[in-house]
């Protein structure tokens, strides 16, 4: 068994709404790990907090309690230069590729920047590993002295990954990396973290909304709401078989390519509207929009076993299956 | 010579003629000046545009434009230390607050509402009644009153670039709060307070007017178009040359500092910024300041 | 309303070109399709490829300050659009033509409740008295699924969720009871099972009213759930042209195949491989010569790059298709 190098334990994100000064817990006890050479997929739609987990990881958003182990220390509680010397081990991948590039920077500029924070105090060393980097990502070089407004989105994002590149990382964390770029040009960067995955051996948590990419790169998926992972399951296992009837909703209202799948398919249509977080359902969390629901579902379920490396938290993981009972449009 | 073309394109010539020949009067004012501000002659008293003094005397027989060019040295010295001690101060609190926020926000907040509550008149005269009336607690009451506006102003700015992504990812990275602050929110603060600075800058001269005018600032026998306003005040039937002459010197600064405040708002700014807009959010800001 | 024959959206060599104070650019260059009554014609492309100004300009819904020179035809129910003056637009765009934007609030004022501006809207469109058209708007809304709909009236933009913002802005597409339905990418900024209830109510609708709907998309997944006919836009010209099961089982185009690929569907294989179109769009500023997908197609021959190839009938397909690509249909025949 491989030792994780990512293991976050019960992490708890709460933040205070400005205006009634309410907890919203948009991050609630979340346990999830990463091994190295993997990619892990985080699903979920807006506003269940996938994105508030991947933010606190990366030190963005203050964790209210739980641990984030890496290399063996509790990144939380890591302070000072050392302890930034370890954060930046862990980098993060934002949406938008040209917001998260400076206006006033040219390519060359930020990755410069990005090695001197790194530590790289030989200037010659920076311009030639800054070459590497682009290399890396599959820009050409003549690119350094480019604008992020002068790029296309593709471009951009390659950037930001090389940018990441620059603090040596173990981890990446990405924020929906592709969600806005052009269909046509996300596989390039989709590729580009199976590249290096395979050739570097770097873990990511893939924080997406759309299954039908994180189920191609992916080996394992975590399966998130309202704060709270759901479902957790190697990708074979967890698209073959979901075994929580949320997920299982969840995958029936992807639409399909083909039309003839898609007019011949059962679909779960959720009703009604995500609770809000400041006042979650007790029990189950998904209990109030729950097809299968049973008096049961008022207490928490437990995250329960269902495949090797798979398991629900629904108190009849294994025996509910809310879209074989749907009918056919 | 490219840079200066440019500047003659966003700012059009009328202000920059106006605003320059201003500068140039306050710098070698002292050595265009035809005579010395100050002198005493009582045998020109109150005598009218002559060759002696082109634009006449005042009732003690010290020539007008000596003591208007005198003037425009006493004010724009004054605006301008305001504005950078004011703007430095201001910046400095500014980006402090909205960098960090939290209870350091809070506090840079209180204390700039507390600025806006009080009408800046009453901070320098509470300011002048403690210290007693000089140029120099002029000056310092000023940027006591002035360090609201642009610490509010940079914390806007400031807090709104923190939250973009780029700034985040430099926090990812592992970049220093100084490096962030300093090589990446103060460019961006700089260039919004620099704007903020050349329309203001009308405002400021106008207040140094008021106080002097009020006998809190400048002090006879220094010369400033306030105080000269005040002086001339009781031969306004007999020579009205004295009252309406500081008048359009102050007129014309304020317009002058007006114009470029304007057009540099609209340079950076192109199509959000219309001449109109801009009267507008500086009416809002004013009504903010006064809330 | 008895014209089965005459289609009651017809566009026809249609061409726009934008003028700006710095340049010009065509982003929509010759395209014709026609939509029956009760169809759903879904316009597919990518971000920059003209589908939505191919359907906002001929009704006067681009940005202010936006100048656009257009060419050739839009009838609806064969009256031109580009010949009409902006009160007669306006009428069309209240009544025969319902329009549906991918957030339909922002144009909402957010400090009044919505109630009060929905019914603003159909009191002027419909010539009906204040309360009718608040027992109007009470239908409307309760025929796009939101459930106690006086109470929604009394509520502010903000306090809506996505999915009940899109319902209420397919209300207001719909308030005219128009014969053609035009929505711009309706499901976008929404999450997948919000979608699905969205491409349910819009489905359900048009069995309902039997209207032609447009519905503008990238998303192939919502193409194959809704549409019957499937225009694919690339650079400002149409692709490909014909029924959805044609378009997205066997596409002919080099690009429609390009693009599909690009949407892994979740019933390919586990091991398939991410695959895109290599290389960008092409710059709309300057004149294409050839073929505008040549640079960045496998199939490109040496004549695709010189040539503008014209839509072509594609054999042995089940219905009527059109693909601009004489390499492909060559093979097809």
């Amino acid at each position: 068994m491989l030792e994780p190098i990512l293991q976050i334990t019960d992490l708890k994100t709460h933040f205070r709404d400005s205006r009634t000064g309410a907890d919203i817990r948009a991050c609630d006890g979340v346990t999830l790990h990463l091994n190295p050479g993997e990619i892990v997929g985080l699903v979920g739609e807006s506003g269940c907090g996938k994105s508030t987990l991947g933010r606190t990881i990366v030190g963005l958003e203050r964790a209210r309690s739980g641990s984030i182990m890496f290399k063996g220390q509790d990144v939380l509680a890591l302070k000072g230069r050392e302890g930034a010397a370890t954060r930046r081990e862990i980098q993060y991948i934002f949406q938008d590729p040209l917001s998260s590039l400076s206006p006033r920077q040219t390519v060359g500029e930020a990755l410069n920047e990005a090695l001197i924070i790194n530590g790289e105090g030989n200037s010659a060393a920076r311009r030639a590993r800054t070459l590497e980097l682009l290399e890396e990502v599959s820009l050409p070089s003549q690119l350094v002295d480019r604008y992020a407004r002068e790029m296309s989105g593709g471009q951009r994002q390659r950037v930001c990954i090389a940018r990441a590149l620059a603090a040596d990382p173990k981890v990446l964390v990405c924020d929906e990396p592709v969600s806005s770029l052009d269909v046509s040009i996300r596989a390039q960067i989709m590729n580009l973290f199976l590249k290096l995955r395979d050739d570097m051996g770097m873990a990511c948590l893939l924080i997406a909304h759309d299954l039908s990419i994180v189920r191609l790169a992916a080996q394992r998926v975590y399966v998130m709401y309202l704060g709270q992972i759901m479902e957790e399951g190697q990708s074979a296992s967890l698209y073959r078989k979901p075994a929580h009837p949320y997920t299982q909703a969840l995958l029936s209202a992807v639409p399909l390519t083909n039309p003839d799948e898609e007019q011949s398919r059962r679909r779960i249509l959720l009703r009604g509207e995500v609770p809000s977080p400041i006042n979650p359902p007790s029990g189950c969390r998904f209990r109030t929009r729950c097809p299968a629901k049973q008096s049961e579902c008022e207490t928490m379920p437990p995250l329960m076993p269902f495949e090797p490396g798979h398991g629900a938290r629904c108190h009849f993981t294994g025996k509910v299956d809310i879209v074989a009972n749907a009918a056919v449009p | 010579m490219i840079w200066l073309r440019k500047t003659f394109h966003i700012v059009g010539w009328p202000t920059l003629l106006l605003v320059s020949s201003f500068a140039f009067i306050a710098i070698f004012g002292s050595v265009i000046s035809p005579y010395d501000p100050t002198m005493q002659n009582l045998s020109h008293s109150m005598q009218s545009f002559s060759g002696d003094h082109w634009l006449g005397a005042d009732n003690l027989g010290r020539d007008t434009l000596s003591r208007l060019i005198a003037g425009a040295q006493t004010t724009l010295l004054g605006v301008v230390t305001v504005l950078l001690l004011a703007g430095t101060v201001g910046m400095m609190l500014g980006t402090l607050a909205g960098y960090f926020g939290g209870w350091l926000d809070e506090i840079v907040m209180r204390f700039c509402d507390f600025g806006f509550s009080v009408p800046s008149l009453f901070v320098a005269l509470a300011f002048v009644g403690v210290f007693g009336p000089s140029y120099g607690n002029m000056i310092l009451a000023l940027s006591i009153a002035w360090v609201p506006i642009y610490a509010r102003l940079t914390r806007g700015v400031v807090a709104a670039a923190a939250s973009q992504a780029y700034i985040e990812s430099l926090r990812v990275l592992g970049a220093s709060p100084a490096r962030i602050i300093f090589r990446h929110l103060v460019p961006v603060a700089l260039g919004q307070v620099l704007v903020y600075a050349s329309a203001d800058a009308g405002l400021l001269a106008l207040a140094i007017a008021n106080l002097s005018f009020l006998g809190l600032g400048v002090q006879p026998p220094q010369a400033e178009w306030g105080q000269m306003l005040v002086s001339a005040m009781p031969y306004i039937q007999e020579a009205p040359r004295l009252v309406i002459l500081p008048g359009i010197a102050l007129t014309l600064l304020v317009i002058g500092f007006n114009l470029l405040g304007e057009r540099i708002a609209l340079a950076k700014n192109p199509r959000a910024m219309s001449r109109r807009k801009l009267t507008l959010r500086r009416a809002i800001f004013k009504k903010e300041l006064e809330a | 309303m008895n014209s089965t024959t005459m289609p009651p959206l017809e566009v026809d060599d249609f061409t726009v070109t934008l003028h700006t104070p710095t340049l010009s650019v065509r982003p929509v260059d010759g395209v014709s399709y026609s939509v029956q009554a009760g169809e759903v014609l879904a316009v597919v492309g990518e971000s920059g490829s003209g589908k939505t100004i191919l359907n906002m300009a001929p009704l006067d819904l681009l940005p202010v300050g936006v100048d656009a020179e257009m060419k050739g035809s839009v009838r609806f129910e064969g009256r031109d659009l580009l010949n009409m003056s902006t009160s007669e637009l306006e009428a069309v765009r209240g009544g025969g033509i319902g329009v549906v934007f991918q957030d339909p609030l922002s144009a909402l004022n957010p400090v009044r409740k919505i109630g009060r501006q929905l019914t603003e809207g159909i009191e002027r469109h419909l010539g009906l008295t204040p309360t009718q058209a608040e027992n109007r708007t009470a239908e409307l809304l309760t025929l796009v699924g939101l459930p106690d709909p006086k109470s929604r009236m009394q509520q502010y933009p903000h306090e809506l969720s996505g999915g009940q913002r899109q319902r209420v802005g397919i209300a207001m597409g719909i308030s005219g009871e128009p014969r053609v339905l035009i929505a711009d990418e309706p499901t976008t900024a929404l999450d997948v099972t919000v979608q699905a209830q969205i491409v349910e109510l819009l489905k359900d609708l048009q069995k309902r009213m039997g209207m032609a709907i447009v519905i503008i998309t990238h998303d192939f997944g919502v193409v194959s759930g809704l549409a019957d006919k499937v225009a694919v836009m690339y650079a400002g010209r149409l692709s490909e042209l014909g029924s959805v099961r044609d378009v997205l089982i066997d596409p002919a185009h080099p690009y429609t195949r390009g693009l599909l690929q690009s949407v892994p569907s979740l019933t390919v294989p586990m091991d398939t491989k991410f695959l895109g179109l290599p290389g960008q769009p092409p710059n709309m500023a300057y004149r294409i010569e050839g073929c505008a997908f040549a640079p960045r197609c496998i199939e490109a021959r040496a004549d695709c790059h010189v040539n503008r190839p014209s839509l072509l009938s594609v054999p042995h397909s089940a219905s009527d298709r059109l693909a601009a690509c004489p390499v492909i249909v060559n093979q097809f025949a």
